[in-house]
């Protein structure tokens, strides 16, 4: 337990001082609040590439909450998945490969410990700070429609 | 007491046999030196001795609860660390009390010399500033063995002397085992020598008994002019060659010793500049033993 609470706090050092914990939060928020917008805009985008050819008829609901919610779900998913997997793989590789984690394998290091610390930041920056920032996300959508949203109106 | 034996150690990577038939023992408390070319096998006998490196054959027999620490040849450090983090953390790692790891952490440091910087970010280090941490890591939790690859070639020779100090004040209370090129340092602290070549043992013992196997002492004697050196070549009973204004008389056992050396110089009266005994230094014995005798 002292091995993985000591191996937990290198991580959160490193995850602040290379400053993961900020910028892929901030690329989580900016998939969200390009989902929202880009529906919300889409009649002006439409006529400012040309608009539509004439006697086309397309109706736009304007989408509720729950359905900017689980498109901006969708974007996580896909391309909030990629970051997540740009940012942390060959983290164990990586150590391994450029020499430090020598000097951690030549003490009675426990590999369990080793790579649930790894994980477990890995997860504490994906859903712990990328929730609150989804929470954030749901409560802009619900602002930007001037309707009360999922997580109530601001 | 021994700390650690050693039986036919081999390992071999592939069909590459890079460590064959090893076997030493290190005494409590001694000095190791770990000498040989490069690619004689040093880094994966130390890699196995430190349970980095599974060994294909043989045996390492560790004294019970053996605590060792090591300091691998080029030491690579997480750079977004400071040296107090760091330090502080390996020693954790190693079982060192949660409360007292950080005091030990500091005190370490501030005895490889580490101490004004302990708070900097080790991205900011010097080539020697990151031995001297690889040192303090390997040592903050106070092992009992310590295995140090090359720890002073990559140091400036302030730092090496100074290095070299520090690891002499620890020997005693540690045991230490380590590589070196620098075989004027090696000399200095060895209780035991071993020359590794092409993976084997070729040559081991104390400095003083390798150095009687290779030594071929001799005397060299300086004369004014090279006429005295050729003078003493034709009149004196033992063979001798000449060297410039010098004359070499390799000692026998049966050859001349000091005493009648200066007794024929005085008879002769020959202008004598200096005479001297000439052992073998490491490094002479080294480019022997790697020559193969």
């Amino acid at each position: 337990m002292k091995q993985f609470s000591t191996l937990l706090l290198k991580e959160w050092r490193e995850n602040l001082r290379n400053f993961k914990i900020f910028w892929i939060p901030v690329v989580f928020i900016l998939l969200g609040v390009t989902e929202p917008l880009s529906n919300y805009y889409l009649p002006q985008i439409l006529d400012a590439t040309g608009g539509l050819p004439d006697g086309a008829v397309i109706e736009l609901p304007d989408p509720e909450p729950e359905q900017l919610l689980v498109a901006v779900m969708g974007q996580f998913q896909l391309i909030g998945m990629l970051v997540l997997v740009l940012a942390y793989m060959g983290s164990i590789a990586g150590e391994r490969r450029n020499g430090t984690a020598t000097l951690l394998y030549v003490r009675p290091l426990s590999y369990v410990s080793y790579f649930l610390s790894k994980w477990l930041m890995a997860s504490i920056v994906a859903v712990f700070f990328g929730g609150l920032l989804l929470h954030g996300c749901a409560v802009f959508s619900g602002s930007v429609r001037g309707v009360p949203g999922v997580c109530g109106d601001v | 007491m021994n700390v650690l034996e050693v039986r036919s150690l081999t390992k071999r990577f592939g069909t590459e046999q890079a460590v064959d038939g090893l076997g030493f023992e290190l005494a409590e408390g001694s000095a190791t030196a770990l000498i040989g070319p490069n690619g004689a096998g040093k880094t994966t006998t130390l890699s196995m001795l430190a349970g980095l490196l599974e060994a294909s054959a043989g045996e390492i027999q560790r004294k019970k609860n053996l605590s060792i620490g090591f300091l691998p040849q080029y030491p690579r450090f997480f750079p977004w660390l400071s040296a107090l983090e760091f330090t502080e953390m390996a020693a954790k790692l190693s079982g060192v009390d949660s409360r007292k790891a950080r005091q030990q952490a500091e005190r370490t440091l501030g005895f490889v010399g580490l101490g004004q910087v302990a708070n900097k970010k080790i991205s900011g280090f010097s080539g020697g500033m990151k031995q001297r941490l690889g040192l303090a890591q390997a040592m903050v939790h106070q092992p009992s063995l310590l295995l140090l690859d090359e720890p002073i070639s990559s140091l400036d020779p302030t730092g090496r002397r100074e290095v070299m100090e520090l690891l002499k004040s620890l020997l005693g209370q540690t045991t230490i085992l380590y590589s070196t090129h620098i075989l004027n340092d090696a000399e200095e602290m060895t209780d035991q020598l071993l020359f590794l070549q092409n993976g084997r043992l070729v040559e081991h013992g104390s400095l003083n008994q390798v150095r009687s196997r290779y030594a071929d002492p001799q005397i060299r004697i300086r004369f004014e002019n090279t006429n005295a050196a050729e003078r003493f070549m034709r009149e004196s009973p033992w063979p001798a060659a000449v060297q410039g204004t010098a004359v070499i008389v390799p000692v026998k056992v049966e050859g001349p010793i000091m005493q009648d050396v200066f007794r024929f110089l005085s008879v002769k009266s020959l202008p004598v500049v200096g005479v001297e005994q000439e052992t073998a230094s490491l490094e002479d014995i080294f480019l022997k033993v790697v020559a193969g005798k």
